[in-house]
């Protein structure tokens, strides 16, 4: 085979290089520029786990609210002769078998958030034996890796209240949103043959009507205060009170959520190290994940201009190697 | 008054309301005729209304009510008595309550029981006819109760089996009733002409919208984990929650864990007896005494979850292993088995 | 038209005991989908919260996808690098590659959760530009259709051949002229997807961030998924060759000998890339550290390094034997790697447990392979697929 080596491969290899090493490029510089603030009207939850008594009453309000009555809230914005029966079967509580009643124990279990528990509350004892209470739920961030991942936009972020909703009617079930959350926050019902994924959307679904709720089923209950639920801006400032008036109260006199991740809507006091409070704060970036990925994808795809671009070239090739063939075949005739 | 008091408290209405209840309570002649009607019972419940003080039954029957029909209480008897019935159920027809102790049987047209030679259905349908609200009092007349166990040898019945279409009536199950549960609800419909809000099963809410569990002086102990295993352990001398020895708390709405019985000196949680569901018709005598109850409300135990928990997900099992191991080992090697039988001459394709 | 004569039907008994074993575990796996339909996912398989995906998208999607870049390479091949040499290889490894996508796309069905609602994907208000997946299920819908048209004209030359209806017979021969004429522009675009979600099955793990070691983390992921399908589909069609060639016992197709020369290059640039990629990183501390992961990580390379030098290095390399065992290598190897970003490399935290799939997992992976198999031996009996031994063996003499 004589063929000179002006092969298509190289050239569509280097391509592909050019194209990839580029992109690499420029989402490192858009993952660095700085990203959008938080709106006026962000809403978010404010926990103070030095306030915090472990009593679990938001466990079980959230429980009761967003899994065990959850058919009754949404019934009153979705009359029941309005859903299908996949929408009605969504509302059903439906335990997995582990999770059965079992007289041994006689309890919730709670070990860590599941399908049943879109808000946990959670224990580290330090050296000197004093416990630390830590409440483990979606952080709504500002560029949630779950709402980049969701290939049907069944996981959104409400732009004026930064709420991450989930819709069960749009999911397709592929579980990309767990894989991309860096809290490993969405769960999803792996033992119903009709399964949907849960987190917190803040009683958007529930107390919310759909909306942005007035009130969530765990601040509500509070009866410490410890978690209180308003404006991200108000929290902040409050939070940031608190470290000024009490100085080295606080670990490190800093608040999570400021911006680990870009930023988070949910903001945490706490008097320990977060990382020991179950937030891998020393392995996530002070950036979105989803703003490197979305960066790379919208390089490679921008206005779809490199896949048609490679299209068109190929076809051209394509076609002219295909004629040529073809008469070179009718004079070997 | 302080009776009254008492009776505003235990219907849970703001204590300005006590007022108005004393003022519809005081009317001259507005007490409000009442006929009691006993069928297959034990008079537990009548006994455990002559067993409250605050007020007292005397009280109650001269003050508060003006009672028509109650055969333990009344003082006439035979063709007599029954003569009064009639009167009573003409004279305030439409306006009087009914109150119903025990339940009705319905084997051979209700043979079973009758009184004055009137079956207790009949003289029920027509008690009830011509009554402004029916009271079912007790776990008999609610839902059969002790009479209607399997095999149920008199068909018996409660009596919402056999109400007048669209009469409005109301439960107060229990093995007694509390007395004061009853009163509340008398002097409800006294003050307000209509039942107060009802669950699915025609209870008064105000008695019946919580668990027992969630008010038990034993709760810490259920959510400690801390368990009575055996009458008269050291355990039961302790008071721990008596959970597992067939305490039917968990699944039985009832106020008895917030008012007690006998004026709030006692009740069967607080002197170390499990309670057996009596406010709850599928329950009482329908489970074993000693069978562990359904928790319906469960919460999470007193032990919150460490924050770095461990084992998380499904990890392999040896079996696992080895059969995926096995499998792709297999491939592997017969791959490798293959190319060594393969001719390993240089293939020369323009040979 | 010229390569009509290129192809023939593989004439041998359909229903032979090879056939009636495959069935048989093709049976097994799907009884186990129907049970995983009925109790939903977490009854069969050993995924959790903090694994969500497990083999079922790491080999049936991932590496099932680039094995089936066969047909992927050789539409290169042929038509973009004009070596219509390898023309008559190009059938059999468009059925395998079409056979592999279905399989992959079969395997997703089996994995989500709501694929009632998987037509989301066609509804224009849902999409979702920004998610990779979004990007991978078009591509992959769209390309196993062309696949399923690239493979179109051997079925049309078929009909066309049936005397029994004339009628249909004639207008197969109408269409299969048609579509000779437009089928260039088709394998364009069967060239463009591709490259596309073959670089894209990549980018899918970019968005994880920290949870996908460093090691395998990287900017450059697309770009490394893409070579790793080439790779991988230079292979398959080397491997696919020598096994039909010894299975069907028909002659060897010396072609792939010289086609395999790429290989080495391709191997030489995909292991500078994924250097350049753990440089950039910082991760050649981690590569150095012995733990599981930095083994898993050097076998990886040293197996396709040892591929490419067999191949470019040894005339042992140009025997059926040495080509299928570098195919093999490469298979695995680049396999590893796949498997490396999508279960091994992939740690949620310390406190779930390492994810293994579980036997009745593992048989639907192993039944959907069976069906891919079971699918292969029965095409390749009924429509026109294999060279045609006796035309092209004379004129290659």
């Amino acid at each position: 085979m004589k063929t000179n080596r002006r092969d298509f491969l190289k050239l569509a290899a280097l391509g592909a290089a050019g194209a990839g090493t580029a992109g690499a490029l420029t989402a490192e510089a858009e993952a660095s520029s700085a990203p959008a603030e938080f709106g006026p009207d962000v809403m978010a939850k404010f926990y103070d786990s030095t306030k915090c008594i472990g009593c679990q009453s938001c466990v079980v309000a959230c429980y009761n609210t967003n899994f065990r009555d959850r058919a009754k809230y949404v019934d009153e914005y979705l009359p029941p002769e309005e859903q299908n029966f996949i929408e009605k079967e969504d509302l059903l509580p439906k335990l997995a078998p582990q999770d059965e009643f079992t007289p041994d124990k006689p309890w919730l279990n709670v070990v860590t958030n599941d399908y049943r528990f879109r808000t946990v509350i959670q224990k580290y004892v330090d050296e000197n034996g004093k416990p630390h209470f830590i409440k483990h739920n979606c952080m709504h961030c500002k560029k949630p890796g779950c709402v980049s991942a969701c290939p049907v936009s069944a996981l959104q972020k409400d732009p004026v209240s930064g709420i991450v909703t989930y819709d069960a009617g749009r999911c397709v079930g592929c579980r990309y949103c767990q894989m991309a959350c860096p809290f490993n926050i969405p769960k999803f019902e792996w033992s119903r043959a009709v399964p949907k994924i849960v987190k917190c959307d803040m009683c958007w679904s529930t107390l919310g009507k759909n909306g942005v709720p007035t009130e969530t089923a765990c601040a509500k209950v509070c009866p410490a205060s410890a978690v209180v639920y308003g404006k991200r801006s108000d929290h902040l400032a409050e939070a940031k009170k608190r470290i000024a008036e009490n100085p080295g109260k606080y670990y490190n006199d800093s608040v999570l959520g400021e911006t680990i991740y870009g930023g988070t809507d949910e903001i945490y006091l706490a008097a320990v190290d977060y990382k020991k409070l179950g937030f891998p704060t020393d392995k996530i970036a002070d950036y979105s994940y989803a703003e490197k990925s979305e960066g790379l994808q919208h390089t490679l795809y921008k206005w779809g201009i490199a896949p048609i671009a490679l299209y068109t070239a190929l076809a051209i090739v394509g076609y002219r190697n295909n004629k040529k063939h073809h008469s070179d075949e009718g004079e070997d005739k | 008054m302080k009776a009254v008091t008492t009776a505003t408290a235990v219907m849970g209405l703001p204590l300005a309301m006590a007022e108005q209840v004393v003022a519809a309570a005081e009317k001259p002649d507005n007490r409000p005729p009442v006929i009691w009607l006993h069928f297959q019972e034990c008079t537990g419940c009548s006994e455990a209304l002559l067993r409250a003080n605050h007020p007292g039954i005397a009280e109650v029957i001269l003050e508060l009510i003006n009672l028509e029909y109650q055969e333990t209480l009344m003082a006439g008897a035979g063709h007599q008595a029954e003569a009064s019935l009639e009167n009573a159920i003409k004279k305030y027809a439409g306006k009087y309550i009914l109150i119903v102790e025990g339940s009705i049987p319905k084997l051979d047209n209700g043979v079973c029981c009758q009184i004055g030679g009137k079956t207790a259905m009949e003289s029920f349908k027509h008690a009830a006819e011509n009554a402004a609200y029916v009271i079912n009092l007790g776990a008999c007349a609610c839902n059969g109760g002790i009479v209607a166990i399997e095999p149920n040898p008199t068909q018996a019945f409660g009596a919402p089996e056999f109400m007048p279409e669209g009469k409005p009536y109301i439960n107060l199950p229990g093995c007694p009733p509390n007395p004061y549960n009853l009163l509340s609800v008398v002097l409800y419909l006294l003050t307000f002409g209509a039942l107060p809000e009802l669950d699915a099963q025609n209870r008064p809410l105000f008695a019946y919208g919580r668990l027992i569990h969630e008010h038990c002086e034993r709760r810490p102990h259920f959510d400690a984990g801390r368990f009575v295993r055996e009458f008269g352990s050291e355990e039961h001398k302790l008071g721990y929650c008596l959970y597992h020895m067939g305490c039917k708390g968990p699944e039985t709405y009832a106020n008895c864990s917030i008012i007690h019985f006998n004026d709030g000196a006692a009740w069967p949680i607080g002197t170390g007896c499990p309670c057996i569901g009596c406010t709850e018709g599928s329950v009482l005598f329908k489970n074993s005494l000693y069978s562990l109850a359904t928790v319906a409300q469960p919460t999470p135990n007193a032990n919150v979850p460490t924050a770095s928990p461990e084992g998380l997900g499904q990890g392999a099992t040896p079996t696992q292993t080895a059969f995926v191991g096995a499998a792709v080992g297999l491939a592997v090697g017969a791959g490798a088995v293959y190319a060594a039988r393969l001719p390993k001459e240089p293939e020369d394709e323009n040979k | 038209m010229s390569h009509e004569k290129e192809y023939a039907v593989h004439r041998a008994p359909i229903f032979t005991p090879t056939f009636f074993v495959v069935l048989l575990i093709v049976l097994i796996g799907f009884a186990i989908i129907a049970y995983r339909y009925w109790m939903g996912v977490g009854a069969v398989s050993n995924l959790s919260d903090g694994w969500p995906w497990g083999i079922w998208l790491a080999y049936d999607v991932a590496v099932g996808s680039a094995i089936a870049c066969g047909g992927y390479v050789l539409a290169i091949t042929v038509y973009i690098m004009n070596k219509f040499k390898y023309h008559p290889m190009i059938r059999s490894a468009v059925l395998a590659s079409m056979f592999g996508y279905a399989l992959a796309g079969f395997s997703v069905i089996v994995d989500i959760g709501r694929y009632w609602n998987a037509y989301g994907f066609f509804v224009p208000s849902r999409w979702q530009p920004n998610s990779v997946m979004f990007e991978v299920a078009l591509c992959i819908m769209a390309y196993t259709l062309i696949l399923v048209i690239e493979f179109l004209p051997s079925v049309f030359e078929r009909l066309g051949e049936l005397d029994k209806w004339p009628k249909l017979a004639k207008f197969s021969r109408a269409v299969y002229k048609a579509l000779d004429k437009v089928l260039i522009f088709i394998i364009a675009l069967g060239v463009t997807l591709p490259t596309m979600h073959q670089s894209s099955l990549g980018s899918l793990y970019i968005v994880m961030g920290y949870k996908l070691n460093a090691l395998w983390q990287t900017m450059f992921l697309p770009l490394l998924f893409l070579g790793n399908a080439v790779l991988m589909g230079f292979s398959i069609v080397a491997f696919e060759t020598v096994l039909s060639a010894r299975q069907l016992k028909r002659p060897f197709e010396k072609e792939i000998v010289s086609l395999s020369r790429v290989i080495p290059y391709v191997v030489a640039f995909w292991i500078i890339v994924r250097f350049i990629s753990v440089t950039v990183s910082g991760a050649w501390g981690e590569a150095f550290s012995m733990s599981w992961l930095s083994l898993y990580f050097w076998l990886e390379i040293i197996l396709i390094a040892i591929a490419g030098y067999i191949i470019f290095a040894t005339e042992y390399g140009k025997s059926q034997s040495g080509l299928f065992l570098s195919a093999m290598l490469l298979l695995i190897g680049g396999g590893m790697y796949r498997f490396g970003v999508y279960i091994v490399g992939f740690d949620p935290g310390p406190e779930w447990l390492a994810y293994f799939p579980s036997i009745s997992e593992f048989m639907i992976t192993v039944s959907l392979i069976a069906l891919e198999v079971l699918g292969y031996m029965v095409l390749v009996k009924l429509v026109p697929v294999l060279p045609n031994m006796s035309a092209h063996g004379a004129k290659t003499k």
